[in-house]
């Protein structure tokens, strides 16, 4: 019974990047405990989006890029009003920003700047540029591996002594220039607002839990309390991934009807076990 | 057939748990940050080391600071106020001492910040020329008035003279200055800092400039006019580069037969060479462009300390250097650098060339006649990268640097696995041999106390009372044990006569029990059993009890020191004896 309830723990995680079911430190299982504590909502279908205007769509490390319809929805819920932060470090899903009508792009560099919070050039520290609801009282945001946005209005950006690194030598040589780059920023699409993140690594578990930059889990909690109504894409985020055999199992985990069946019968079979053991003997 | 599946499911999960550690049996460590240090996306940051973070936020004030100061640096300059100026100078080149060091530091030595570094580090020599050049300004226009009031026109004219080398060279100055406006505003504009201190002075130098200029050129014509002039002198070439040779040529047209005298060379008003005229008056002198600024130079001679020549002048052009760098050598711990500095096809001698460690400059060679310079640093063991630099300082060269090598210093080995030292040092060899002769000492005095104790003959008791003997045995009878092994009989004399133990001292009987226990126990090799082994041997036999009261006082004797009452001997003999009788039973 142990043996098999160990099993049953160990399928029902995985070490894919981004994902939910993933607690290492490249998973995101804290920020959707911090999303499952905040009330959140899972969506997996853009048309059954809400239609009232106080909602924020959390859309981490997009992967499957969504069919156009998809888009479309997803377009309308934030012109209704509605906010939608999406957190990508990658060229393709500016396909998605262009769906939803966004003029922000986002460009994949090595960016190294002097302010770093570890001693690594992947560890940069953005601060922010501006009055903003999502950076004001949060002095700076520390990125894992950015790449950088264009476009939109900055809301968080590096220092000016940051550069790309062109070369790969982690150091700044000839053609490489100084200059500031910009991490979060913010365009108004009707009446909505949309946030893009040129670095979905700020919300995994290593940069939420361990010897982090406190200011980060800050900026998570802004996130997650700015408007009432939360919501997280859970059909084309590579946070969902995991197999089907770990959605079963967290489906069963996360239940409390099906958890509740699963233990009866679990019971269930485990006295038949006994019974039918003894009678044997 | 349930057991049997569950049985042969335990086997499998046994088998996978060994094959999946034995996959990590040569690298015992299963999990650390380190070893999943890294993912596609992202560092993991349980992997990393905090360090000081936001620094930009020590670099911007520098920069702001090296672009603020000479505003009020230059006006303090031209209101005279040179205490106050000269203090804002030095805090100026702190600025940039601390500038220099954070570049290093953050490895921004090929950013537009270098660039800025070298032209805030060219500003400061500019300015400080403009110090004293403008102190020196002011004590000229005093000598002058001095001079003229008494007569000395002499004195008067030398004075003149500088003053006009001087207000050349401020001009240069000047001009060299707005060279390096480009760099200092783009740089400015880039950090969106305030610039008006840089702009206000370039306003006020150029002030300075114009004020010296107005006073002077109302006198310009009393200076050695083309009509009446006593020394002819021509300078060629007009522009000159590192290594070139500049002809300043002239004859004294002093009236007299005999022009022969003296006649000394200024070049920018500083004593050049004193030569020798002909006959004729003329006079000749080479000059060698080495270790001279590059911009324009003022010439003039002085024939007997009196008859001045017109201010004649030469541009020394700035150009490339090449510097190179062997790669560096590691010897005894010493890292050799060697390399040469060129410009162009000329050596470049007497010049300081850096050598930085990591960015860090750790020594400073200077370059021979033939341009070549070495340099033997002692550096800590550990792998550095190392280049040359000549920054071109004081000559009309500009900058160069050398290309980059990995030097790796070995950790010298420890300094006692020397052999020889060992054997040569009289000490170590006191040591050794207060250590043998203290374990010599330790050997003996061991050996002595091992000796076994003889014990005096004693009385024994006609018959024992053994009470709880189970199979009493007439005294006096002899002891017949049954046959040992080859190698475990015992020597003559081991036979078990309780007749036979007078004057036996303990240990043979504790020997001779030690035998008769090994047979009822089996005991392979009995010799090598303690007293307790003994006892503990005899575990569920009937002679347990004898054999430890025996073992029990014969550890007393042998092992806490001293003897033992009589009545405890006593209670050993009876024991003793019990256990021959009990083996010499029936039983046996």
């Amino acid at each position: 019974m142990l043996g098999a309830i160990l099993v049953l723990l160990h399928l029902s995680v995985t070490t894919a990047d981004y994902s939910r079911y993933n607690p290492g430190w490249n998973g995101t299982s804290v920020l959707f405990d911090m999303i499952d504590g905040a009330g959140g909502t899972m969506v997996t279908d853009p048309s059954l989006l809400p239609g009232q205007g106080n909602g924020m769509l959390l859309f981490v490390a997009p992967g499957r890029e969504p069919p156009d319809q998809d888009k479309e929805d997803l377009r309308d819920f934030l012109f209704r009003g509605n906010c939608v932060l999406i957190a990508s470090d990658r060229e393709e899903d500016n396909e998605l920003l262009e769906g939803i009508g966004s003029s922000i792009r986002i460009r994949r560099a090595d960016i190294i700047s002097v302010d770093r919070f570890f001693d690594d050039p992947s560890s940069v520290i953005a601060f922010p540029t501006g009055d903003d609801p999502l950076s004001s009282g949060i002095p700076r945001l520390v990125g894992n591996d950015p790449s950088f946005l264009e476009g939109g209005t900055p809301v968080y950006a590096t220092s000016l002594l940051s550069f790309r690194d062109t070369d790969g030598d982690q150091r700044l040589g000839k053609g490489e220039v100084l200059e500031r780059f910009t991490i979060v920023s913010r365009e108004t699409l009707g009446n909505g607002t949309l946030y893009v993140v040129s670095d979905p690594s700020i919300f995994i578990n290593g940069m939420l839990v361990a010897n982090p930059p406190t200011e980060n889990r800050d900026f998570v909690a802004r996130i997650l309390s700015l408007r009432p109504v939360l919501l997280a894409e859970q059909n084309y985020s590579r946070t969902a991934e995991g197999g089907p055999l770990i959605r079963v199992i967290n489906l069963v985990k996360n239940a409390t009807s099906i958890e509740m069946a699963a233990i009866t019968l679990s019971m269930l079979l485990f006295g038949l076990f006994l019974a039918f053991g003894r009678r044997d003997a | 057939m349930m057991q049997r599946i569950v049985l042969a499911a335990g086997v499998l999960l046994g088998i996978l748990c060994l094959a999946i550690a034995g996959m990590h049996a040569f690298s015992p460590l299963l999990y650390s940050p380190a070893s999943d240090s890294r993912a596609t996306d992202h560092v993991n940051p349980m992997a990393l080391k905090h360090v000081t973070s936001e620094r930009s936020a020590r670099i911007i004030p520098l920069v702001a600071d090296i672009i603020g100061t000479p505003g009020s640096l230059v006006l303090n300059i031209r209101s005279k106020d040179f205490a106050s100026a000269s203090r804002d100078l030095q805090e100026y080149r702190d600025s940039l001492r601390n500038l220099d060091t954070l570049v290093i530091q953050l490895d921004l030595d090929e950013s537009e910040i270098a660039g800025f570094r070298r032209a805030g580090r060219e500003n400061a020599q500019i300015l400080a020329e403009l110090l004293n050049g403008t102190e020196r300004w002011d004590d000229l226009k005093a000598l002058e008035v001095r001079f003229r009031e008494s007569g000395d026109t002499a004195m008067e004219t030398s004075i003149r003279y500088e003053g006009e080398t001087l207000k050349r060279k401020i001009q240069d100055l000047y001009r060299e200055y707005l060279e390096q406006d480009d760099i200092i505003l783009s740089t400015g504009d880039k950090f969106e800092l305030d610039t008006s201190g840089h702009r206000k002075s370039i306003t006020e130098f150029r002030e300075i400039v114009n004020s010296i200029t107005a006073g002077e050129e109302e006198k310009e014509g009393t200076l050695a006019g083309p009509g009446e002039i006593p020394v002819l002198l021509t300078v060629a070439p007009d522009r000159a580069f590192y290594g070139d040779i500049v002809r300043m040529d002239g004859q004294v047209k002093a009236a007299g037969s005999n022009n022969a005298g003296e006649i000394a060379i200024f070049i920018d008003s500083a004593r050049n060479i004193t030569l020798r005229t002909g006959p004729d008056g003329s006079f000749s002198h080479s000059y060698r462009v080495e270790r001279v600024r590059a911009g324009t130079h003022t010439v003039f001679a002085v024939y007997e300390g009196s008859l001045f020549s017109p201010i004649e002048s030469f541009t020394v052009e700035a150009v490339p250097s090449v510097l190179q760098l062997e790669p560096p050598r590691v010897q005894n711990g010493k890292v050799l650098c060697q390399g040469t500095l060129f410009a162009g096809s000329q050596p470049v001698k007497g010049a300081p060339v850096g050598i930085r460690a990591d960015g860090k400059q750790v020594a400073t060679a200077q370059t021979k006649d033939d341009g070549s310079f070495s340099a033997e640093i002692r550096l800590n063991p550990a792998t550095y990268s190392v280049r040359a630099e000549f920054q071109g300082e004081d000559f009309p060269l500009l900058p160069s640097g050398s290309e980059s090598y990995e030097v790796l210093v070995p950790v010298p080995p420890p300094a006692g696995s020397d052999e020889k030292g060992f054997f040569i040092d009289p000490l170590s060899l006191v040591v050794v041999s207060g250590f043998l002769c203290l374990s010599g000492a330790g050997a003996l005095y061991y050996l002595r106390r091992r000796k076994p104790v003889i014990l005096p003959a004693r009385n024994l008791p006609a018959s024992p009372e053994i009470t709880d003997a189970p199979a009493p045995v007439p005294g006096g009878e002899q002891v017949s044990p049954p046959a040992l092994p080859a190698e475990m009989q015992p020597e003559p004399g081991l036979t078990l006569h309780p007749g036979d133990m007078r004057d036996v001292s303990w240990p043979e009987l504790f020997r001779r029990l030690r035998i008769a226990v090994s047979k009822v126990a089996s005991l392979r090799y009995p010799q090598s059993l303690t007293p307790r082994e003994v006892c503990a041997s005899c575990r569920d036999t009937r002679i347990r009890e004898f054999v430890c009261r025996f073992t029990s006082g014969y550890e007393k004797v042998m092992y806490a020191g001293g003897g033992l009452p009589r009545e405890e001997e006593d209670r050993m003999m009876e024991a003793y004896r019990a256990v021959l009788r009990i083996l010499g039973g029936k039983d046996h």
